[in-house]
């Protein structure tokens, strides 16, 4: 059972899901990053998809509760890294991740938090 | 002539084997060139055929084996490469039916099977004829659907494709499909899809862009549709297309104003 | 032409998820399927094969090689035991969920899908077949 990756840079936690999620691991996603995310007081959270190649809409569902359960303690959530035919399919299946901010990758992820932040200041 | 003595069918052509070959050989010479193809080719073909016809007369096989479906398939593809037309195949393979009436006259009631067979056999060769023509077709067609999709990119994480001509559901399909993973290779933000090309906007085509436009979304970039004529964007609002949730810009340059903004980039005069 | 034998498989837990994608990845492999269209086979086979791990038992797929005027595809039938679904028509339409607010899918699979048909019968079972076609 691959579990999930998650690390944390300049304040910003990373999750990284695995190529294959299970969904005893969906399960347990939101707790892991809730957790991680009070611990270190994070700001803003970077889900990373970049490894999966089929997201169904269990997993879409959980992704969307994943973002929502972010916000709620008070963090940005922003997806990043999904990969062309998995969006296409996405899009086709109808699929509605309630307008979860994304990036293309954690760098630009990154890069678009700094910037965000900036012009907050 | 030979004699028609009761031996089966299938018999009588294994003795007679060598002989109708060469017979088949030269009315093939006679009445049919091959053009292109090598004599030693055409006679294992001829072979092939004339052993699988043999074969499926003595197991009472009403129907074509796979191995001679694969023969008929192979000549057919070779025949097409040679610039041979479904035409010239087929009667390749019903020619043997003049060889056997020639050498076979008085048989005439008993051979109905075998004609049935060549019969197959020959519209087999004309499938497998068709089949590879068109897989021909859409190999080449593909080929055209990459050509027609230009993704150009414009300036440092900005992509810009022009879409020229009527956007069916297979080529707004590969548009899609092209632009996105241009957008992973590339790593840009944004993507300016540029419809002053594109004739006639209906609602299948407004369904295709935002499709586009929304999976780009879920990967990090941004499309800015450029180029909406006033007379699209009037057939538009009457089919009640609501685009508002998508940026649009009347040219290609405003579209791009609109990225360098987003990007923190202005164009300077110089002194 | 060879021949391929229809390969079923049973869908019993959770468990057999992982084995049905690994089956459905295999067969649109061997068929050559382009990247995106694999992507939707799979995720197609996923919502179907989670809907009767949720709602139905005695279930199963069924993957074989689809053949019509020269083209070639992938058909997966996907069939259970029960219980059915009491209103087909309202649960092919978007939006509409049962249980714990989880939709059924159905759609959003048959947009997936090149055909799609689907036989439900209250008590009796139901049987939901996919098809993709190789471009």
């Amino acid at each position: 059972m691959a579990d999930v990756h998650i690390i944390s840079i300049d304040g910003v936690l990373v999750v990284t899901l695995p190529a294959v999620s299970d969904d005893r691991m969906a399960e347990r996603l939101v707790e892991q990053v809730g957790e991680r995310l009070v611990e270190l007081a994070a700001r803003a959270v970077l889900i990373d998809v970049t490894n999966a190649r089929i997201i169904d809409s269990f997993m879409g569902r959980v992704l969307a509760g994943l973002a929502g359960a972010i916000r709620l303690l008070g963090a940005e959530p922003v997806m990043v890294g999904m990969r062309p035919e998995v969006a296409i399919t996405m899009v086709e299946l109808g699929m509605d991740l309630g307008g979860v901010a994304t990036a293309l990758s954690i760098e630009h992820g990154l890069a678009g938090l700094r910037a965000r932040a900036g012009r907050r200041m | 002539m030979l004699d028609t003595a009761p031996t089966p069918i299938p018999a009588l052509l294994r003795r007679d084997r060598p002989e109708t070959l060469r017979a088949w050989s030269e009315y093939l010479d006679r009445e049919l060139r091959v053009p292109h193809i090598d004599r030693r080719t055409v006679d294992e073909f001829c072979s092939g055929l004339y052993d699988g016809l043999v074969e499926a007369l003595e197991n009472g096989r009403a129907t074509l084996s796979d191995g001679l479906q694969s023969l008929l398939s192979a000549l057919s593809v070779e025949f097409a490469e040679r610039g041979l037309t479904p035409s010239q195949t087929a009667t390749f393979v019903f020619s043997l039916k003049h060889v056997l009436n020639e050498r076979y006259e008085n048989a005439a009631p008993t051979v109905i099977g075998l004609h049935k067979l060549i019969d197959a056999m020959g519209l087999h060769s004309m499938d497998a004829f068709i089949g590879r023509r068109e897989q021909i077709i859409r190999r080449q067609s593909q080929e055209l659907l990459d050509l027609s999709v230009p993704v150009v990119p414009l300036w440092e994480g900005i992509l810009s494709l022009p879409i020229i001509g009527t956007l069916d559901s297979t080529r707004a399909q590969a548009i899609t499909e092209k632009l996105l993973f241009e957008i992973a290779r590339t790593g840009s933000r944004y993507a300016l899809l540029d419809i002053s090309g594109v004739p006639t906007v209906d609602t299948q085509t407004a369904q295709h862009l935002a499709k586009t436009v929304a999976a780009a979304k879920l990967m990090g970039a941004e499309c800015v549709v450029t180029g909406i004529r006033p007379a699209i964007a009037q057939v538009m609002v009457t089919l009640g297309i609501n685009l508002s949730n998508i940026e649009t810009r009347f040219s290609l340059a405003e579209g791009l104003r609109h990225c360098f903004a987003r990007l923190n980039l202005s164009v300077v005069r110089g002194p | 032409m060879t021949e391929h034998a229809p390969l079923t498989v049973r869908i019993d837990d959770e468990a057999s998820l992982s084995a049905v994608r690994r089956a459905v990845d295999e067969a649109g492999r061997s068929l050559g399927f382009g990247l995106v269209d694999q992507t939707k086979l799979m995720t197609a086979a996923s919502e179907l094969a989670r809907n009767i791990v949720l709602y139905a038992r005695d279930g199963r797929v069924t993957i074989d090689h689809a053949h019509a005027a020269g083209r070639r595809g992938l058909r997966l039938t996907f069939e259970d035991g029960g219980p059915g679904i009491p209103n087909l028509e309202r649960a092919m339409q978007d939006g509409y969920s049962t249980g714990q607010g989880m939709g059924l899918g159905l759609p959003g699979a048959k947009r997936l899908a090149h055909e799609f048909s689907i036989d439900s019968e209250p008590g009796v079972g139901t049987r939901v077949v996919y098809v993709l076609w190789r471009r």
